[in-house]
């Protein structure tokens, strides 16, 4: 497979799962909604992956980002009276700045405190919401946002919306890694002395890639809060943000498919699973299982050519003698 | 076109690392530091290519003053700096590790490095085929694509293991190469030395081999040395030298 074709295996992969899910929906009218779910915890975990699975920047804020973007919007729709086609603007814009001004103290601290400071910014955010009074609903929260533009209420149509959103973030995705900006992430990752040797400006891009990180958490916020109507202080936090971060870590937080495996994961389990309070029982156990057979979660690099192997040799038998495949570092991760 | 550095003085807490050091390297010149141990030679290098600050004394470039400047500033004004371990994704393969070099000349913004079928793609696939004429010209690998990365940076084994030193060592330099840049930073010497000086592709096309094989003119700089000298002949006479001989091993083993 060339490098051309690579670059467009990931959004492939993602239009054909989703098509087939909706055809099953058909049957099963509520794997609608699941895909919706889906969608938005992929579109908020898909930028987590970016930054921290190749830029190493971990970030537990993308939960308190999205309901950033999910009560900017509410307000200006709800108390201003603007269609939501236009508060999708400052529903990206004001988490992406936020992100971009705090970012640059932040983003030089190691892993666990910056995990540790990023999760108290998101406390922050979701106390500043909880607090805010009337201006904000305080805890009740802000009901009665108008539905999404063009698709309204309709759930199959909302779905379509919010994973057309997500395949553009994959395909940039896909194409970032494999640009020479997506490689100076990654070597940011590995060795930042190696990176700022090579001439890359490491604080303007960290900075940069978090602020688009929070801006896109923004936007799953905007599709939350028009989808559902109404957004309260627990809808979406600093809990949110743990299982989002959970979400990447088991799907694989170095593969661009990694982040929404993860969160189809997190979705159907929460489905099928009785009783809330077993949750975290039964999700602490896979993760830790997970990463002892696996550190870089599901999709991994390794997982990966393990299962080209496989794929190559069932081909070969096929068809012949192939040429012989040599196993590519990194390729399912690009 | 000239880098200078003047009464240029780091201490780190107690310890005087440089005191009062001057150096200046005219365009097309090629200039070696030796000394012993501890004499200062990295954070020399560290800080004419601004990994550590001066904390007294100027480094001029080009007659602008970059002692402030950080790394990164420095490196697109067109000083490159190698390291002495060779430094590079374990991960990754050796045409990504050689296409990290291109970066200073990115042209493109985060944004665009996004957009398929956009300029930034087709920069990409002209940089791809560089790095490989590059890898083939400085003989790193038969395989751009695979682990190698990975091979690259295993210890040397017992047997053969010449091959992944050389390798290892010449990733730095074809990293620059590929930059065009005016002017490289010859890493600070290290035991093993002579396995690097074989890293030099003997059968390279002609650019690579004029790269590597100019004569060396050293200056001999350490605490106790601090003659400069340009001696005729070639970098066989140059390690024959006593001066650079009793810089590096004390003046005993000249003796002897």
């Amino acid at each position: 497979m060339n490098v051309k074709a690579r670059l467009w295996t990931a959004p492939a992969v993602v239009v054909v799962g989703f098509c087939l899910v909706m055809l099953l929906g058909l049957v099963r009218p509520s794997l609608h909604t699941t895909m919706f779910t889906i969608g938005l915890y992929a579109l908020i975990a898909l930028p987590l992956g970016l930054i921290y699975g190749q830029g190493g920047t971990i970030s537990l804020a993308q939960g308190s980002f999205a309901a950033l973007g999910a009560y900017t919007s509410a307000i200006l729709t709800t108390r201003y009276g603007l269609s939501p086609a236009l508060s999708i603007v400052p529903a990206i814009l004001l988490p992406a700045l936020l992100a971009f001004v705090i970012a640059r103290p932040i983003l030089r601290l190691p892993e666990l405190s910056l995990a540790l400071v990023t999760l108290s910014l998101g406390t922050v955010i979701a106390v500043g919401l909880q607090r805010g009074g009337d201006f904000t609903g305080s805890f009740v929260g802000l009901s009665g946002a108008p539905p999404l533009p063009i698709v309204g209420k309709n759930p199959v149509g909302t779905a379509i919306l919010l994973w057309a959103a997500v395949l553009v973030v994959v395909v940039m995705y896909s194409h970032f890694v494999r640009s020479l900006r997506g490689r100076s992430l990654n070597a940011i990752r590995v060795d930042r002395l190696l990176a700022e040797s090579m001439g890359v400006n490491v604080p303007l891009d960290l900075a940069t890639l978090f602020a688009a990180a929070a801006g896109i958490a923004g936007l799953a916020g905007w599709f939350y809060v028009h989808s559902i109507g109404y957004i309260a202080p627990d809808s979406l936090g600093p809990e949110t943000s743990a299982s989002i971060l959970f979400m990447v870590v088991l799907g694989g937080r170095r593969a661009v498919l990694g982040p929404i495996l993860g969160a189809a994961f997190f979705t159907f389990a929460n489905d099928f699973l009785p009783g809330a309070e077993s949750h975290g029982l039964f999700f602490g156990t896979i993760l830790v299982l997970i990463l002892m057979l696996s550190p870089d979660g599901i999709l991994s690099p390794q997982a990966m050519r393990w299962m080209r192997r496989v794929f190559a040799g069932r081909g070969r038998k096929a068809s012949g003698p192939a040429p012989p495949v040599v196993p590519r570092a990194g390729e399912a991760a690009r | 076109m000239s880098l200078s550095a003047s009464a240029v003085s780091i201490r780190f807490g107690g310890l005087v690392a440089l005191n009062n050091v001057g150096v200046s390297v005219s365009p097309g010149e090629i200039v070696g530091l030796v000394g012993p141990n501890g004499a200062g030679k990295t954070t020399l290098f560290n800080c004419l290519t601004g990994v550590a600050a001066p904390q007294q004394g100027t480094v001029m470039f080009d007659g602008e003053n970059i002692s402030n400047l950080r790394l990164e500033h420095r490196v697109r004004r067109g000083i490159s700096r190698t390291f002495q371990t060779p430094r590079l994704d374990l991960a990754g393969s050796v045409a990504d590790a050689v296409m990290l070099g291109f970066y200073p000349r990115l042209t493109q913004g985060l944004f665009g490095a996004c957009l398929p079928f956009s300029q930034a793609q087709r920069t990409e696939d002209e940089l791809a085929a560089k790095a490989r004429q590059l890898i083939a010209e400085f003989q790193l690998t038969n395989d751009p694509d695979s682990l190698r990365g990975r091979a690259l940076a295993r210890p040397p084994a017992p047997t053969g293991g010449s091959t992944s030193a050389r390798q290892r060592a010449a990733l730095p330099v074809a990293r620059r190469a590929g930059r065009g840049h005016r002017r490289r930073r010859p890493r600070p010497a290290r035991s093993g030395d002579s396995r690097c000086r074989r890293a030099r592709p003997r059968r390279a096309a002609g650019g690579a081999q004029r790269r590597l094989r100019r004569r060396a003119q050293p200056i001999a700089w350490s605490r106790w040395c601090r003659a400069r000298w340009s001696p005729p002949g070639t970098p066989a006479d140059v390690v024959n030298d006593p001066q650079v001989v009793g810089a590096y091993l004390g003046v005993q083993r000249v003796a002897a």
